[in-house]
C-alpha cells in the first residue's frame, strides 16, 4: 500500500479519524486541565509525632524531640507554609522542660498561626476499650497545660493511631472541639464513602463535625485539596533506612531525608500550592454549607489503615511480640476503676470535710498551683500506660514493662491516697469496712445497703447454660497447651441491692501461656527475659497459646456501647458492613472493643457481658457468632463472661456497674 | 495483478452474494488489492488495540488486588476501592471478553468482513475498540470508517489525475490534526505529574525529587511546543512546493512522534536509577544501568506511544509517496 494513491486516500481517513480522537481526548484531558486551572490547589499536612513511639527508653525520647525541632525549624525557613503537628502534650512538656529554646521557637510559630498544635490528650493513648472518663480527663488536663504554656490548641481531634471513635461526642463542650478528623479509609473500611469533607455526626444526643481527611488529592470545597502527609513523623526525618509503611529502625534525625521532604514542599510551591493547617482547611470549608454533609451511618472504632491491621486486632488480639493485649488492657481497666473509686473517695471526704483542704490539694486529682495531687498523679500514670504502644505493633518487652509498671504505680498511688483518707480523722465514716460505688456515687458503710453477689447454683454445667440461652459455646486453644487443658468454671449468681437485681450465669475460663505465670492485679515483681524463661510451660518458650472463646447463635444484628459512651447503646446489623469484601474469602473483621463488657443479642433478649477487668480483647462479630479470640498469648489467663437475659436497659446497668464504674469493697483500717 | 490469496478463503457464495466489488467492474483487482492490504492493516490495528485494552484489564484486575487485597489499602488510589472491587474485576473481564471478540475478528477478519453477519460484528469490534481512547478510538474509527466505506474513494483519482498539490494538502492536514491530537501527551503528562506531586508519595526517599519534577514540566513544555508547531507546520506545508527544508522538518516531526515517549521515559528511568538502586541495595556500574534503562525506556516508550508511531511512519511513507509523484511529474 505504498502508492502515492492509496498513502492518499489513507491520508485522509486518519485525518478524520485523528480529528475525532482529538476532540474525544485532548477535549476531555483540556477540559479536566481547565477545570482544575479554576480550583485552587491547597494542602493540609500534619505530622504525627510520638514521644512514646518507644515507651520507655529515654534515648528515643530525645532524639524525638529533635526530630520535631527541626521540622519546626524547616518551616521557620518558609513562613508561608502553614502545617500542623500532631503529637501528645507529653512531648511538647518534654521539649519545655528539657530544652525551652526550641520550645521557644514551637511557640512563636504557634502565635503566629503558622503552627497548628493538634494535640487534645496528654498521653498517646489508646482509648477503643475504655469509658469516657480517661479520655475526658486527660483532654481536660491537656487544654489547660497548654492554655498554661502559652500555646494555642487544634480546634481539631486527631488521636493517636488516627484512631476512629464514634463517641467522641460525649466530650460535649469540653475544650474549644470544632470536629473529630475522620480518615478515609477508616469510612471506606465501614463500607461508607463520604462525599463531603465535614459531616455532621450526631450520637448520645450531642452533635459533631468529622471532618474527613483525604488520603488521595481529591476536588473538594471548591479547591483540589491533597494531605501531603499524614503518618508517624518519625518516618519522614529519621532513621537511617528509607521506610515506606514500616517503623524507622531509630530515630537519629536524617537530614537528608527532610530535604528530600522539604524539596517537594518546594516544588508544590512553583506550582502555586497554598499551605493550609488542618484546622485552617476545617475553618474555611465549614464556612460554606455545601460542604458539610450528613454522617449518616454509625461506624465503629478503628485504627487508621484499619484493613492493614484488622480493624484494630492488632491493639486487643494480636499477642504477637511480648504483650498479651487482653490481660494488660483488663489490668489497665482496673487500675482506672481503682482510680475512680479513689475519687469518688477523696472528693466525698472533702466535700464532707475529712481531709482538709491542703491535704485534697496534696492528695487529690487537680493541679492546685504548681503542685498536683496524688492522685493526678495516678491519672497520668494510668494515661501514659494506655498508650498504644504497650498493646499494638509489636511491643517490646520493655514497652510491656512500661505499661505494667505504670499502671502499678498508679495503683500504688490510689492506696496511698486511699489510706491517707481513711487514716486521716479518727471516726471519719470509711474507717469500717465500705463499698465506693461510682456508679451511683455512693459511699456506704451501711452493710444493709450493700451490694451483694451471692452464688446460688454451683452445679450449673455448660451444657445448662447452652440449652438455657440457646446459644452454642466452643472453646478452643492451640493444639500444644491441648495436654495442659483449661480451667472451667460456671455458677448462677444473684447480684442485688436494697433497689436493685440481676440473675445472671458466670463462665470463667483459665488458660495457660507460654509461661506458666499470672501477673498479679495488685502487686507486681519485675521479671528479667531469662527469669521469665523458668517458667516456660511447654519447654519451648516461642510456643504460644491462641486462644478462642466462640459464641455461636443468631447474630445478624448485635447492641453494644460504643468506646466513650458506656451509658449508650447502638444496635448495628452485620451485612451493613464489610465480611468478605473480595469475594475470595479473606474475612474483614467487625471488632467490637465493649468498653463497658456489654454485647446484646437483640434477636435473642440476652446479653454476654464480658469482665474487662478479667481479659479485655475484642469481640470479632459475624453474622452466626461472636468469638473472643487472641494470638500468641505468653502469660496465663483468665476469662469471664456473664450471661444475663433481660430488658436492654437493666443489662447496660449490670454491665456499667461491674464494668465502667466498678463497686470496690474495702475492709476496714 | 493477482488477488490476494486471502480473499480466496471467501466461498463463492459470499463472495457473489455479499462482496462489494463486482466481477464486473475493471477496477475490481485493484479494489480488492487495496482493500486486503487494508483489512491487513485493520487486522494490525485490531490486535495492538487488543494489546493495549488487555493492558488496561490487567491494571483493573491486578492493580486492585495488589493495592486492595495485597497492600491493603483503600482510596489511595481513587476508583481503586473497596466497594469497587468487584466492579472492577467485572469491568477487567469484560475487556477480556473484548480482547477475546477482537483476537478472533483479527485472526477470520478476511472471512468475515466480506459477510454480513462478519461486518455487523465488525462494527461491534470498531465500537469496543473505540470505548479505549486514544489508541482504541482512532483505531476503532478508522475501523468504522472502513467498514462503512471499504472503497473509499477509489475510482476518483488515478495515480495520474492526483496531483502533488493534493497530496501536500492531504499529508499537511494529516500532520497537523495528528499533532493535534498528540498534544494528549503533554496534557496526560502535566496531569500525571501534578497527580502524583499531589500524592502522599516518596515524602522523605530520594527517588522523586523537586528536580525531577522540574524535568518532569520540561518534557510538558518541549512536547507541546513541537507538537504546537506540527499543528502550524502542517497547515503551511502545502505551500512548501519542492521545498527541500520543509520536508527536513517534515521527517524531524515524523521521528519526534516516533521517539518522544521514548525520550521521556529513558530520562525518567535514568534518572530514577540512582535512587532505586540505593534502595535496592544492587551494586552495579552505574554506565550499565544507564544503557539498560536506556534501552528499556525506549522499549517502553516504543510500547506506550502507538500513536506516535503510526503517525511518524505514516509521515515518512507519504514524503516518500510524494516524492514519487515528484518523479513520475
Amino acid at each position: 500500500m505504498n502508492d502515492p494513491e492509496n498513502i492518499f486516500r489513507f491520508n485522509k481517513r486518519i485525518s478524520l479519524a485523528a480529528l475525532i480522537t482529538a476532540i474525544v481526548v485532548v477535549g476531555g484531558l483540556g477540559g479536566l486541565l481547565t477545570y482544575k486551572a479554576t480550583k485552587p490547589t491547597v494542602s493540609t499536612i500534619y505530622y504525627h509525632y510520638n514521644l512514646q513511639y518507644r515507651c520507655g527508653d529515654g534515648t528515643s525520647y530525645e532524639d524525638i524531640s529533635f526530630a520535631v525541632i527541626n521540622i519546626v525549624w524547616m518551616y521557620g525557613n518558609h513562613t508561608n507554609w502553614n502545617y500542623s503537628i500532631e503529637c501528645q502534650f507529653m512531648l511538647l512538656e518534654y521539649i519545655n522542660d528539657n530544652h525551652a529554646d526550641w520550645f521557644a521557637d514551637i511557640k512563636e510559630q504557634n502565635e503566629r498561626g503558622q503552627l497548628e498544635l493538634i494535640t487534645p490528650q496528654y498521653s498517646d493513648g489508646w482509648h477503643v476499650p475504655y469509658p469516657l472518663k480517661d479520655f475526658y480527663e486527660s483532654v481536660n488536663y491537656t487544654q489547660h497545660r497548654m492554655a498554661e504554656l502559652g500555646l494555642t490548641a487544634s480546634n481539631l481531634i486527631v488521636l493517636q493511631e488516627g484512631q476512629w471513635l464514634p463517641g467522641f461526642t460525649q466530650l460535649r463542650d469540653m475544650g474549644n472541639f470544632d470536629a473529630f478528623v475522620l480518615h478515609i479509609e477508616q469510612a471506606t473500611y465501614w463500607k461508607y464513602y463520604p462525599d463531603k469533607p465535614i459531616l455532621k455526626w450526631d450520637f448520645g444526643g450531642y452533635e459533631s463535625h468529622a471532618l474527613v481527611n483525604p488520603r488521595a488529592p481529591v476536588f473538594e470545597a471548591n479547591t483540589w485539596h491533597h494531605q501531603i502527609y499524614a503518618a508517624d513523623g518519625e518516618l519522614l526525618n529519621t532513621g537511617d533506612v528509607e521506610v515506606h509503611g514500616g517503623p524507622a529502625s531509630e530515630f537519629a534525625f536524617n537530614p537528608e531525608k527532610q530535604k528530600n521532604h522539604e524539596d517537594k514542599l518546594i516544588a508544590l510551591e512553583k506550582k502555586g500550592n497554598r499551605f493550609m493547617t488542618m484546622g485552617q482547611f476545617y475553618d474555611f470549608a465549614v464556612q460554606n454549607e455545601k460542604n458539610i454533609g450528613t454522617l449518616d451511618k454509625f461506624l465503629p472504632e478503628c485504627e487508621w489503615v484499619a484493613a492493614q491491621y484488622n480493624q484494630y486486632f492488632t491493639w486487643m488480639g494480636n499477642g504477637k511480640s511480648h504483650s498479651d493485649d487482653g490481660s494488660l488492657i483488663a489490668r489497665y481497666y482496673n487500675t482506672r476503676n481503682i482510680i475512680q473509686a479513689t475519687e469518688l473517695l477523696i472528693n466525698q471526704a472533702y466535700e464532707k470535710g475529712y481531709i482538709s483542704e491542703q491535704n485534697y490539694s496534696d492528695w487529690g486529682p487537680y493541679k492546685i498551683g504548681t503542685s498536683e495531687g496524688l492522685l493526678l498523679e495516678a491519672k497520668k500514670h494510668i494515661w501514659e500506660s494506655q498508650v498504644s504502644d504497650t498493646t499494638g505493633i509489636s511491643p517490646s518487652y520493655w514497652e510491656f514493662w512500661y505499661g505494667l509498671n505504670n499502671s502499678q504505680d498508679a495503683v500504688d498511688l490510689c492506696y496511698d491516697v486511699i489510706d491517707n483518707v481513711r487514716n486521716e480523722l479518727t471516726g471519719n465514716p470509711y474507717e469500717p469496712k465500705i463499698q465506693v460505688n461510682p456508679y451511683t456515687k455512693d459511699i456506704t458503710n451501711n452493710s444493709a445497703e450493700f451490694y451483694n453477689n451471692t452464688l446460688v447454683d454451683a452445679s450449673i454445667s455448660l451444657s445448662d447454660i447452652e440449652s438455657k440461652f440457646g446459644f452454642d459455646v466452643e472453646v478452643s486453644q492451640s493444639a500444644a497447651f491441648n495436654s495442659y487443658g483449661f480451667t472451667e468454671e460456671y455458677g448462677k449468681y444473684y447480684y442485688n441491692t436494697t433497689d436493685w437485681d440481676v440473675e445472671y450465669y458466670k463462665m470463667k475460663y483459665g488458660f495457660y501461656g507460654a509461661y506458666n505465670y499470672t501477673f498479679d492485679l495488685y502487686e507486681l515483681n519485675y521479671l528479667t527475659e531469662n527469669e521469665l524463661k523458668t517458667y516456660n510451660t511447654t519447654g519451648d518458650p516461642s510456643t504460644r497459646n491462641d486462644i478462642s472463646v466462640k459464641f455461636t447463635d443468631d447474630w445478624t444484628q448485635a447492641t453494644y456501647s460504643p468506646a466513650l459512651a458506656e451509658n449508650e447503646t447502638v444496635t448495628l446489623t452485620r451485612d451493613d458492613y464489610w465480611y468478605e469484601p473480595y469475594g475470595i474469602g479473606e474475612e474483614w473483621y467487625c471488632l467490637l472493643s465493649l468498653c463497658n463488657g456489654l454485647l446484646y443479642n437483640p434477636q435473642e433478649g440476652y446479653a454476654i457481658v464480658k469482665n474487662c477487668s478479667s481479659c479485655h480483647m475484642a469481640a470479632n462479630w459475624r453474622n452466626t457468632n461472636v468469638e473472643f479470640f487472641e494470638t500468641e498469648q505468653k502469660y496465663n489467663s483468665t476469662r469471664e463472661f456473664f450471661i444475663v437475659e433481660g430488658s436492654l436497659s437493666d443489662i447496660l446497668q449490670f454491665a456499667n456497674q461491674i464494668n465502667s464504674y466498678a463497686l470496690f469493697q474495702w475492709e476496714a483500717i | 495483478m493477482t488477488k490476494d490469496p486471502e480473499i480466496s478463503h471467501a466461498s463463492k457464495q459470499e463472495i457473489s452474494e455479499e462482496s462489494i466489488p463486482s466481477a464486473a467492474d475493471p477496477d475490481t483487482d485493484e479494489r480488492d488489492s487495496y482493500k486486503n492490504k487494508m483489512l491487513r492493516s485493520m487486522r494490525r490495528n485490531i490486535l495492538a488495540t487488543s494489546f493495549y485494552q488487555l493492558l488496561v484489564a490487567l491494571i483493573v484486575i491486578i492493580l486492585p488486588y495488589i493495592i486492595i487485597v495485597a497492600l491493603e489499602l483503600d482510596l489511595f488510589v481513587p476508583i481503586f476501592t473497596i466497594a469497587n472491587f468487584r466492579i472492577l474485576v467485572s469491568i477487567g473481564a469484560i475487556i477480556i471478553a473484548f480482547v477475546i471478540l477482537e483476537i478472533v475478528y483479527a485472526i477470520f477478519i478476511f472471512r468475515a468482513f466480506d459477510t454480513k453477519k462478519g461486518r455487523i460484528i465488525g462494527y461491534i469490534v470498531s465500537i469496543a475498540m473505540m470505548l479505549f481512547p486514544p489508541v482504541g478510538t482512532f483505531f476503532g474509527i478508522l475501523f468504522l470508517q472502513f467498514i462503512l466505506h471499504p472503497e473509499n474513494d477509489a475510482g476518483r483519482f488515478s495515480a495520474g489525475e492526483l496531483t502533488k498539490k493534493q497530496f501536500q494538502q492531504a499529508l499537511g492536514k494529516n500532520m497537523s490534526v495528528t499533532g493535534l491530537l498528540m498534544i494528549h501527551q503533554p496534557i496526560l503528562i502535566l496531569i500525571l505529574g501534578f497527580w502524583l506531586l499531589s500524592m502522599p508519595l516518596d515524602m522523605a526517599h530520594p527517588i522523586i525529587t523537586s528536580e525531577l519534577y522540574g524535568s518532569w514540566d520540561l518534557f510538558v513544555y518541549v512536547f507541546a511546543a513541537f507538537f504546537i508547531v506540527q499543528i502550524l507546520f502542517g497547515a503551511f506545508y502545502a505551500k512548501s512546493g519542492d521545498n527541500k527544508a520543509m520536508k527536513a522538518v517534515a521527517v524531524v516531526f515524523a521521528v519526534f512522534n516516533i521517539s518522544s515517549m521514548c525520550l521521556a521515559l529513558s530520562s525518567f528511568l535514568v534518572y530514577l536509577a540512582p535512587g532505586l538502586l540505593d534502595g535496592m541495595d544492587i551494586e552495579i556500574a552505574v554506565s550499565t544501568i544507564n544503557a539498560l534503562l536506556v534501552v528499556g525506556g525506549i522499549i517502553l516508550g516504543i510500547i506506550m506511544n502507538p500513536l506516535g508511531l503510526y503517525f511518524g511512519f505514516m509521515i515518512i511513507k507519504s514524503l516518500i509517496a510524494e516524492e514519487k509523484i515528484s518523479r513520475e511529474m
